[in-house]
């Protein structure tokens, strides 16, 4: 991989995909075919209209890949929508991304916005941005801070969630983030602000401004303050 | 096999694993995707699983774990992973994977190779089994391995079924992706119906 060429693009151009070693896009590009590099950077737009397979990928501009992405690295300021699915090992979002397929990863890190519209596959998913998953939100451990919006997941599944509400940043503005779910599904769960048909965990709490209809815990259950279940049922 | 389903909160308290666990068993591959079953009940979407494969599965998960990575339990389970496995035909024989008759009836098709490369182990161990369980003879035999070879390359990836029908004394092979249900007439008998994808596990487990 590292004896390939080097992609510059400056202004406009159109290149062949191919495998290269550094990929750089400063203006407008598009790329037709398969793309494989050791390092994919966006600063304008870019467009691929095949698979991007790459070491890192930077956005720092507005890119859109039509079919699938495969990263060790992807570091979005800007946007990029993926048309198929998406495998990256390490996830730094401060603009916003869209997957329309399956995002699988280790580590997904998210200040900025992130849809996916199959399931979210990672062994650590840390948020304090806005995220909306249509199928299935799957990690060892689930960080969720609310900053703003409401962000929604039809189902969320693993060891440790911890969803908690946040200020804005700026003072004097009142503005809450709220968590829509589904079922809810972990072994330690803690959660604020969330509005959910069932959560089931070993040892649940439940803070406030939450909206539950019904808890089932193994160990532990907690009803804090300013929350509302309907039901809870000890299991086993 | 049955069709019973069971509910995740009856697996989770049958088998005594956790959610985390669970969770990550399916991040892994290590249960696959097709078993999580949505179904909507009165306390909205449940998740049900086949109950006879799944608690199948994570027995084997937890035997095997004491003495295996994650990753490399999901390697041996899943079907579309088969790396670098290759064995010769000595160790074919002296670990007694397949029988010395199919190795020659796979060698007087392919010519004799000393090395076999895992599709080719699939083949033969396919055959194999299914000559020592006595439902085929050596011309069907002959005949499976053909259609085993065609679709050589997409077996794991997805579920292929193998079917051997007769009728009035003579067979057809079929290699069906998908088979949920098939009819035939009634002068046909199916004499073999087996699953590739069970066949790849189990021989990986033998491996």
């Amino acid at each position: 991989m590292y004896k390939a060429n080097n992609l510059m693009m400056k202004g406009s151009g159109s290149a062949a995909g191919g495998l290269y070693n550094k990929v750089k896009i400063m203006g407008e590009g598009t790329i037709t075919d398969d793309l494989e590099c050791s390092l994919f950077k966006t600063y304008g737009s870019s467009e691929a209209s095949g698979n991007v397979k790459g070491g890192d990928i930077e956005i720092f501009g507005e890119t859109e890949v039509k079919r699938n992405v495969q990263a060790n690295n992807l570091k979005v300021f800007g946007t990029l929508s993926i048309g198929e699915t998406a495998a990256i090992e390490i996830t730094k979002i401060r603009g916003s991304v869209d997957v329309a397929g399956k995002f699988t990863g280790n580590k997904v890190d998210l200040k900025g916005s992130l849809a996916v519209k199959g399931d979210l596959e990672a062994e650590e998913f840390i948020s304090s941005g806005l995220f909306e998953v249509s199928g299935l939100l799957n990690a060892d451990v689930i960080d969720v801070k609310l900053r703003f919006s409401t962000s929604r997941v039809q189902e969320m599944g693993g060891q440790t969630i911890r969803v908690q509400k946040k200020g804005a940043f700026l003072p004097f503005v009142k503005n809450e983030g709220f968590l829509e779910a589904g079922i809810i599904e972990g072994d330690s769960v803690f959660l604020e602000n969330t509005t959910a048909d069932v959560v089931r965990g070993k040892s649940v709490r439940i803070g406030a401004g939450c909206k539950i209809k019904l808890v089932e815990y193994d160990e532990e259950f907690k009803a804090l303050e300013g929350s509302s279940v309907k039901e809870h049922r000890k299991m086993g | 096999m049955s069709n019973e389903l069971i509910s995740k909160k009856d697996l989770l308290d049958l088998t005594g694993i956790s959610y985390g666990q669970l969770y990550r068993w399916k991040r892994k591959d290590l249960i696959p995707e097709e078993w999580f079953i949505r179904k909507s009940t009165f306390t909205g979407q449940e998740t049900f699983f086949p109950k006879e494969k799944v608690l199948e599965r994570i027995d084997k998960i937890q035997s095997m774990k004491e003495t295996l990575s994650l990753d490399e339990l999901a390697e041996r389970l899943s079907p579309s992973s088969s790396a670098m496995m290759e064995l010769s035909r000595k160790e074919l024989l002296k670990r007694n994977i397949v029988t010395n008759v199919s190795l020659e009836l796979y060698a007087k098709e392919n010519g004799t190779a000393e090395e076999f490369q895992f599709e080719q182990l699939l083949e033969l161990f396919i055959l194999d089994k299914l000559l020592s369980s006595g439902d085929i003879s050596l011309d069907e035999g002959r005949m499976i391995l053909q259609v085993l070879q065609e679709g050589r390359g997409r077996l794991n990836k997805s579920k292929h079924e193998l079917l051997l029908i007769r009728k009035l004394g003579v067979t057809s092979c079929l290699l069906v992706a998908g088979a949920e249900n098939i009819m035939v007439d009634q002068g046909s008998r199916v004499t073999v119906m087996l699953s590739v994808e069970s066949c790849i596990e189990e021989l990986k487990t033998n491996l």
